[in-house]
Order: C-alpha cells, then structure tokens, then sequence
C-alpha cells in the first residue's frame, strides 16, 4: 500500500515538471536512491560540459548528470538543487530531459537584486551524454546544480 | 714582566693517500641469512701465510692464501684460494684501512668470500665475513666493528653454536629455509671490545689537563696563545684553483669549526682578499695574519703535493704562530701572546678534485687554523719530538682534526681532543640550554570507526602528547606500515574509502613512537529506497534556542523525530532560513559529525529575508544530518519534513 502511494508521487512530479501536456510521457515506478550530497554543474567553472560560459539571454545548454557525483547511466531522474547567482536581469530556467522540445514550465524563477537563490527539484534524464538540458530566458545568469539522489 | 722579542714556529700537516677513499668502519650490520645471500662462497679454511705487496695504483694490499677445508657455498673451488684485501706495511710505508679482517696463520675459520677477479677472493662486508671457531662456538672477530643493526640501534654481536650454524649455512645455502636456533648460551662474548664513541656535541672538560699541556712549544717550555678576540685574517690574491669558494670556503668552514665551541670564545673573523701587500705568511712577519695558498714550500724542506685522479698525497701546508710577544694568563698558567699567525698551504693542491670533495681539505685548513690559535699536534709532544704517549701529563687522541697526520672522513668537525683543547686554552662563553628533554609521545584520543555512505569523506583524527611529535597516517591495521598514505602527516586525515578501509596512525618523536588502535571506515553501498508519507512536521526550529553558528555547523539527529524511521537514507523536507542578518547559504550533508563536508548549497538567503526551499537531503549511516551556516552571523533555521524514503 505504502509502496503505490510511492509511486504515485514520483510520477505526479516528473509529470508535472514535463508540463503533463501529454500523459503518454509517464514512466515508472522507480526507487530513490540517496546520495552523498555533490555539485555536479557550475557555470563559474572554466568553460566544460558542466562548467562555463555563463548563460546569456534565451540561450540552452545540456549538461552531463549520469556518469558524475555517483549517478549511474540507468538513472531515469535526478533530485536536485538548482542555484542562480550573479542574474542581470528578472529571468527563469526552466529544466527538462534532453532530446525532447522545451516544455512551457519554469523550475525557477529570479531577479536580478536576489544575490542568489535556489530551488529543489526532481527532472528526467534522457539516455543522451548530455542528459539534462537547462533555459535560460532573460538576461545572464551562473547556474549551479547540486545533486542528492536519483531515480531508476 | 717576560717580554719575548718574537718567535716563530711552523707546524706541518702531512698527509699521504694512496688509494682511493675507503672508510669503513660504520656498517650497518646485514643478518646471517643476508651474508649467506651476499657470499659468492662460504668456506671453513686455515690461513696458510700472508705477504704484502704493492697493487697496479700503487697502494698497498695484503695477500692471504688459505687451506680450503670444506666448501659449504660455491662451485669450483678447489683445495686452496687467495684472499686479498686492501691496506699493510710495506718498504716501511704503512697504510691502516679500518675494518678490514686481519689473519692469523692456523687459524681456523668460517669465511664468508667474493669473488673480486680471477684467482682473487675478498672477505663479505670487510670483517663481517670472518668467523674463528672457539671450542663449540663460532666467533666473529669484531675488533672493528662499531656498527648498526638495520634498525639502527647499536649492534650487538653473539657468540654462534658451530655445528648449529653450519647446519643453518648448508641449508639456507642450498635454498632452504632454516631456524635461527644457534645463538650460543648464555651469548655474548668474549671477544667484544668497548666501541669508541665519537661525540661531535661540546662535551665539558673532564681530564685534569692543564691549558698549557694543549699548546706548542713557543718560548722555552711556553705555549703561544692570543690575549684577545676577535682576530681577522686575510687570504692572499692567489686563490686555490678548483676548491670551493677559491679556498675561501675552506677558510670560513675552518673558522666555524673553532668559534662555534659554545664554551670557548674564540672568535675569528675571515675579512675577505688582502691588497697584496702581505705575501710572507710563516716566512716572516709582515704585519698581518693570512692564509695564502699554492706556495713554495721547499725552504721548509717540504716537495709540492701529488694528486692524480686515483689518490693524492705529500703535505698540504703548513701554520702557526709567526710572531709572539709579552704575555697573557688563563687561570694560573701564563702564555705568550700571539701577535701574528699565519698558512701557507702547498703548491700542486690545484683542481685536486678528489681531496675537495671528500672534506679532507677542509680538515686540513681547519688543522693548520688551530696551530695559529697555538695547539700541539694530539698525537705528538709539545715539541712534537716524541709520541704524545711517552708524556703522561698530556692528552693524546689518534681521532683528532689536530692529529699530525689527517684522520680522513672528519670533514673540520672538531672531535672531542679538539674540543677539550679549545676550551682549555680559551675558556668563557656558555652553552645554550640543549633541547628540552624528549617525552615519549602517548595516544590521549584513538581514531574512531565510523560508517559512511559510499561516497562520502570522513575525517579521522587522533590525539596525542609528546615532544615535538610527528605523525603517518597508513591504511592497513594498527601495526603495518606498507601502505603509508601520501602527504596525510598530520593529527587528522579526510579519506574517501570507495569500499570499507582500516586505517591508523604512528606518532613519532626523537625519542619513540606510538601506534594508534585501528579505525575502521564501513562503507554502506547507495541502495534504492521506497517513499514514505508523512503528516508534515517541524523537525528543527531554532528560534528560542541555538542558532546554527555563524560559519559553524549543528549535527542533528533526524531518525525517530516526526517519524523518519531509522534507516531511512534521505528525507523530503522544506528548510527555511528565518530573517538572516546577512547574506549566505546552508549546506545539508550527512551525519557523522565529522563527515568531509562537500562543497555544496541547500538554500542560498540575503540579508533580512526569510526564504524557504524544498529539497531531498541525504541522512547519515548514524541517522544524523549535518547543517553548515556560510554566513558570517548565527542563523535561525527551520526544518519541516513531509516525508522520508527508505
């Protein structure tokens, strides 16, 4: 009983973070598994996959979650801490699988008086190298990625 | 008052050296079953006679032939070999190589042989390799042992079971492994002489030896001597090709040597080249005291120094006082004072590359400084006319810098003759207090077993008190040091086990060391869990009572609060920092206290605002978390848990 009630949250908030436009998206159930806490992203970094630039205006990049901080490739979603510092304009990111079209949500949204500010979330992963894709709308922005379990 | 008009005297240094630098007499002493590995043969032979001979560079080498017994190592050796080892007398030339076994015809002995070319054996290892059978026993002759065990600490030799130890040859020899059971009852022996200690540390008078008993000859029975310090010399314009510095090293390593007695106060000061004007040295008096070098010795009936690249020999200078006149006292004794002193070092030292590398020359310059400051050679009378021995009222030394002929390896350090000479004759100056007293370091705190998350880095720590301690942290248990980790020399080590590791620590100082207990780090592998609901629930406020300090961290327990089950591996929670006085962030990380903080952000806040954030955070093995304030001011923090998985 305990366990369905599971894996009804997990399917509800990935849905919702891939805007649950279309339900044929669902996928599951999955087990959560606890990771030491690691910075997987970090945009301060000299230019890498996972590192700089820093995002300018309506710009995406992808990043490599699996295979880093302890996440294997058979990850299907990553518990995470997204972190926007150093914004010079009011802006949002929005964060999605990559492969797939830009979904109309926002995982975060800021300012450019915040110093920086954060929000936890759970995304799906793609099987692509580059698994996690991020949008920056407005302005430049650093983006950090914190990363805690992951789903599979 | 006695006034002397002026005296002169000249002091030689010889020093002859026919063979390549051989010295010896510090061994670090291998096991019996190193010997027998190192022995290209092992046999029980009588010495049959021995010869002198002189060898293709000259120097002289003792030959040995021996009666071969039985061959307990070794092929093709049949019933008689040679044996040659280097040093002898020879055409009334001697040359003494400490440590190299000396035979005695009929004797029997087990020798320990390599091969050093054809027809030619040497002993192993020197006199290691001579063993002389005594009723059931084996001895080793160590006249001339002053060794080490491969610990370091002071070897002691023991008498050897004869039957027993062959036994164990014979079987180690052919590649077996034998006990070690032939240490002889009730061991050690007969023939062990006391070893000779040579301190180099300042070592306060104890012989009642008068000041005077220390010095040359100057007027009548008197000994020269300066009444006042500090005396500076001048080198001439010539320099020493090929030496350090031109030979000015050698000259302030010599003046070091003197001054730095801490309970004599000589004091001389070298001042650099001389404007030429002072080029008589101990020819004549000219005013000023020089070290000049590369000159002709032959009014003093001396042949200008050999050296080739295999040896060197013939003098190497000269020194002493030039001019003295009116007199000075130390304590009831009365000195003529020195006004002038002076070296001249020979010609044909130039580039002589073997004799300044291998601290001779500095030795030599030290001598011939030490006969300006009006000592007598340690071997010698105060007339240098007879031995030092035929004359009870002086101290001798064989192991001098002031030795008439040069003790090779001593590099100007001054040996404890030196050191009594200089004191006696120039007292004052007090040592500085010597390093405190060494304490054994003792273990107050032992590193502690903890289990992590694969992962995850834990600080290990150990306390410790001691003097002047030192630490090695190595994987492994207590006790093992094969695998020491890299640069982790400190109280504390961060390690990040990929699997379940024991580690631990030495603690060391001068005087021991100490080993810590074993600490294990358990690696708990990441395993998947299920999502637990819960009703939610405020697991943390802090407001009314300790905030989070500022730049600090608070380890918190989760498990069994709000009804987060232990085991649980990660809780969902919403944490809220509550007004901060300033801006920063808080890092959520797992339990133990001391885990390796990453470097990771739960929530970022600015001053005055009160924020909140959702996250999933990892709980430790121990069911605690760790809440890390990177602002400058305590926080007020919340946590509000909606559900765990587990």
């Amino acid at each position: 009983m305990t366990k369905r009630t599971l894996s009804m949250f997990i399917l509800f908030t990935i849905a919702g973070l891939l805007g649950a436009v279309s339900a044929a998206a669902q996928t599951g159930p999955y087990q959560f598994f606890a990771v030491a806490p690691c910075r997987v992203v970090d945009t301060r970094n000299p230019v890498s996959t996972n590192g700089g630039p820093i995002f300018s205006a309506g710009t995406q990049r992808n990043f490599a979650i699996r295979g880093n901080c302890g996440v294997p490739t058979t990850a299907k979603a990553v518990s995470l801490n997204v972190t926007v510092t150093s914004a010079t304009a009011a802006s949002f990111l929005t964060l999605w699988p990559s492969g797939s079209a830009r979904p109309v949500v926002s995982t975060i949204n800021f300012s450019q008086t915040d110093p920086a500010l954060a929000n936890g979330a759970i995304v799906g992963l793609s099987t692509s190298a580059s698994d996690l894709s991020v949008f920056n709308s407005d302005g430049n922005v650093h983006v950090i990625i914190d990363v805690t379990g992951y789903f599979q | 008052m006695h006034s002397a008009p002026g005296y002169r005297i000249a002091s030689v240094l010889v020093l002859t050296f026919l063979a390549p630098a051989v010295l010896a007499t510090s061994f670090v002493v291998p096991s019996d079953r190193d010997l027998i590995r190192r022995a290209g043969a092992i046999v029980i032979a009588t010495p049959l006679a021995s010869y002198t001979q002189i060898n293709d560079e000259g120097g002289i080498e003792t030959v040995t032939p021996i009666r071969v017994e039985e061959v307990l190592k070794g092929t093709g050796i049949g019933d008689s070999l040679t044996v040659i080892e280097p040093g002898g007398e020879y055409d009334g030339r001697a040359t003494v190589i400490p440590g190299v076994p000396r035979f005695t015809t009929s004797e029997r002995t087990l020798l320990f042989l390599v091969r050093t070319g054809r027809d030619r054996w040497a002993v192993t290892e020197l006199a290691l390799g001579k063993f002389t059978f005594h009723g059931d026993d084996l001895l080793r002759d160590t006249s001339d042992i002053a060794g080490w065990e491969p610990d370091l600490t002071p070897h002691v030799e023991h008498a050897r079971n004869a039957a027993r130890f062959l036994s164990f040859i014979r079987i180690e020899s052919r590649g077996g492994s034998a006990s070690e059971d032939y240490v002889a009852p009730n061991a050690p022996p007969a023939r062990e002489r006391p070893k000779t200690t040579t301190s180099l540390q300042p070592v306060p008078m104890v012989a009642p030896f008068t000041a005077t008993s220390y010095t040359m000859f100057i007027s009548g029975t008197r000994g020269g001597r300066w009444a006042a310090f500090p005396v500076t010399f001048f080198s001439g314009t010539t320099q020493e090709p090929g030496a350090p510095g031109g030979g000015s090293t050698a000259i302030t390593t010599a003046f070091n040597s003197w001054n730095n007695d801490c309970l004599s106060d000589v004091n001389y000061v070298y001042g650099g080249t001389d404007n030429g004007t002072h080029t008589q040295g101990l020819h004549a008096s000219d005013g000023a005291n020089t070290i000049l070098f590369e000159r002709d010795l032959s009014s003093f009936g001396v042949a200008p120094f050999s050296c080739s690249a295999n040896g060197y020999s013939g003098t190497l200078g000269i020194g002493g006082i030039t001019l003295a006149s009116g007199t000075n006292t130390v304590g009831s004794e009365t000195f003529a004072t020195t006004q002038e002193g002076d070296v001249e070092m020979n010609r044909g030292i130039a580039n002589c590359t073997l004799l300044f590398n291998n601290g001779d020359w500095n030795s030599a310059l030290t001598h011939e400084v030490g006969h300006t400051l009006g000592f007598r050679h340690s071997d010698q009378t105060r007339d240098s006319s007879a031995a030092c021995t035929s004359d009870p009222s002086l101290e001798c030394s064989q192991q001098a810098i002031m030795k008439s002929f040069i003790s090779t390896g001593l590099n100007a350090a001054l040996q404890l003759y030196d050191q009594h000479a200089v004191q006696a004759v120039y007292p004052g100056n007090v040592c500085a207090p010597g390093p405190p007293a060494c304490t054994a370091p003792s273990i107050t705190s032992q590193p502690q077993s903890v289990s992590v998350r694969a992962g995850t880095g834990v600080t290990l720590a150990v306390g410790a008190a001691g003097t002047s301690l030192t630490y090695q942290w190595f994987i492994g248990t207590s006790g093992v040091t094969t695998n020491p980790i890299s640069g982790a020399t400190g109280p504390s080590v961060n390690v990040t086990p990929s699997a379940t590791t024991t580690y631990w620590v030495r603690v060391s100082n001068s005087c021991a060391t100490a080993s810590s207990s074993s600490a294990t780090v358990t690696v708990t592998p990441i395993a998947g869990a299920s999502f637990f609901l819960l009703t939610p629930c405020r697991v943390l406020d802090t407001r009314g009572g300790t905030p989070i300090p500022a730049n600090g961290v608070t380890n918190l327990v989760l498990t069994g609060k709000c009804g987060v089950a232990a085991g649980a591996t990660s809780a969902v929670v919403n944490v809220t920092a509550v007004s901060p006085s300033g801006g920063g962030l808080v890092t959520l990380y797992p339990g133990p206290a001391n885990t390796v903080r990453p470097v990771v952000s739960t929530i970022n806040f600015a001053a005055g605002r009160t924020l909140a954030n959702n996250a999933r955070i990892t709980i430790g093995v121990d069911g605690s978390i760790n809440i890390f304030n990177a602002s400058g001011a305590p926080l007020n923090f919340l946590i509000d848990v909606s559900g765990y998985f587990k």
